[in-house]
């Protein structure tokens, strides 16, 4: 069989990114410009500089990327790009690079869910096996999806609020910390102590999640303690913050696991690389040992093109393609 | 030697395809917020009426504004992306020049919101002096002044808008836009500093 090669390019938010999937299993390149140096001075990604950035960067991400495989365009069999869900100025312009490369070399497009690249992130680890429960933990998602099969998605709960990776960011900036908050709370919590205690959080539908209470908890434990007179442990109002965010997502995840009949649970998004959270997905799998937990690699986690390029690949193979009228879609349905 | 020119700096979005001076084949519509729905459509359409495969292209001539919503991207991210993989060359021009085409002496604005325009003045397809951003009354001093044409969005002055002849406009362009010599390090013309977003 003719070898399969499959461009990808990722702008959903802060990184452009281009990589290139060979059969669906080997990473030929995976470059990743970041701009998270440049959105740190501004406590956040900044929508207009991200988009301007991603202009900036997209001609150099793609040249690199076809440098490092050692391939040629006219070796691609298709062109997957990220629709979905993100900033809809930076999506754009990946929208509009992978439009121009279908249109120039003739190759069909893959509009891809950012997701649903997130949760594909884990097959670079193994291939999923269905039904799959994926706990999906980013700075704009916190879900619960429930996959059947390849392609299909249930969110079975979902965030009324803030998504945990933003909650993370919020409390890092209470408490005076750099952003993103993600690592350094996590840093911070493994030397604090169980000493301050805050609040479960609840919500209609029990699989469901809510951060944006949790935030002001933090809030109003940091008045209390400076009212009391007392210095604010930092580090154990980050341990606090974070068992308390991360106990709730999996209590949820094994009362869904409890539901489904689950073979393989996945981890997903940028959340998936916190130190707390990697542990206590290792301490479920004994809990739940018939089930199969695996967690992305680490440079997996954080936004890139190669995830893009594995869901990509499965949905070539189901030849669901796009269409050059395809826009952005900065609130797309998985 | 075939070119196409775009631009989607604007309330237009224009693609004209040239084989060296003589314009082919051109869409030129008004498309305000779906240019990046459109582009590659438009560009297809373009082609296809010429009977021209994609690897006919030879050169790119970009506006690459004065904007500052993300039409200004469009045009220039097409362009960049087929320097990436085919190392088509690209020109530059701006929208002002395109609405001013051959025009002796111009004046162009375009709405930036905010009660601003950004103008510049166009003599014989060439910028005369930097695009630059302008209050409502600055423009209006202009046109009170000026003894040329004011073209564009001319509602601002409470007049009717008048983009010129779209055609002379294409033709000028093509013949007087600048080889880009470094494409990958090519922005767009925002005419807003980063420093204002920093507040
Ligand atoms: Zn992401």
């Amino acid at each position: 069989m003719k070898d399969h090669y499959l461009v990808a390019i990722e702008t959903s938010c802060d990184e452009t990114a281009v990589a290139i999937l060979k059969n669906g299993r080997e990473l030929l390149a995976n470059v990743v410009s970041s701009q998270i140096k440049i959105h740190e001075g501004f406590g956040g990604v900044m929508p207009e500089i991200a988009s301007r950035l991603h202009v900036e960067q997209i001609s150099l991400v793609i040249q690199e990327a076809l440098r490092v495989s050692g391939c040629t365009m006219d070796m691609m069999s298709a062109v997957a790009y990220t629709r979905g869900p993100g900033l809809v100025g930076s999506l754009h312009v990946g929208v509009l690079a992978a439009k121009t490369l279908a249109w120039y070399h003739q190759l069909p497009l893959i509009p891809v869910h950012h997701i649903a690249g997130h949760i594909y992130a884990n097959e670079f680890v193994e291939p999923l096996k269905f039904p799959v429960l994926a706990l999906v933990v980013s700075g704009g998602h916190t879900e619960l999806v429930y996959m059947k099969e390849n392609l299909s998605y249930e969110i079975l709960g979902t965030t009324q609020d803030d998504a945990v990776g933003e909650a993370y960011d919020k409390v890092a900036r209470l408490l005076g910390l750099g952003y993103p908050g993600g690592p350094i709370i996590d840093e911070l919590a493994k030397k604090g102590k169980a000493n301050y205690v805050l609040p479960k959080i609840k919500t209609e539908n029990p699989l469901d999640f809510s951060f944006s209470g949790l935030k002001s908890a933090v809030m109003q434990l940091i008045a209390r303690i400076e009212r009391e007179g007392q210095g604010v442990i930092i580090e154990d109002v980050a341990f606090a913050f974070q068992e308390t965010a991360l106990q709730e997502i999996m209590t949820k995840t094994k009362l869904a696991l409890s539901i489904y009949p689950v073979k393989q649970l996945v981890v997903a998004g940028g959340v998936a690389a916190n130190s707390r959270l990697r542990s206590l997905v290792v301490e479920l799998n004994q809990q739940f040992e018939d089930i199969h937990c695996s967690i992305p690699p680490l440079w997996s986690c954080t936004d890139n093109a190669a995830m893009i390029a594995m869901a990509g690949y499965h949905l070539w193979k189901q030849e669901t393609f796009g269409t050059w009228l395809d826009g952005a879609k900065p609130s797309l349905d998985l | 030697m075939i070119r196409c020119v775009m631009d989607t700096s604007h309330k237009f979005l224009t693609v004209g395809l040239f084989k060296d001076d003589q314009l082919l084949f051109y869409i030129y519509k008004e498309s305000l917020k779906s240019q990046s729905e459109h582009m590659i459509e438009a560009i297809h359409q373009v082609f296809t009426q010429c009977q021209l495969q994609p690897k006919d292209l030879d050169a790119c001539v970009v506006a690459v504004g004065p904007g500052s919503y993300t039409g200004v991207r469009i045009a220039m991210t097409v362009a960049k992306t087929l320097f990436a993989t085919a190392k088509i060359p690209i020109y530059t021009t701006t929208s002002l020049q395109l609405i001013a085409g051959s025009t002796e002496r111009a004046f162009v604005m375009l709405d930036a919101r905010s009660k601003r325009a950004y103008g510049a003045f166009v003599s014989l397809g060439k910028l005369v002096g930097q695009p630059a951003i302008y209050s409502i009354d600055q423009i209006k001093e202009v046109a009170s002044t000026f003894d040329g044409v004011l073209r564009g969005d001319l509602h601002l002055l409470g007049l009717e808008d008048d983009y010129g002849d779209i055609e002379d406009g294409l033709t000028t362009v093509n013949a007087m836009a600048q080889l880009c010599d470094y494409p990958d390090a090519l922005t767009p013309l925002y005419l807003k500093s980063l420093e204002d977003y920093q507040v």
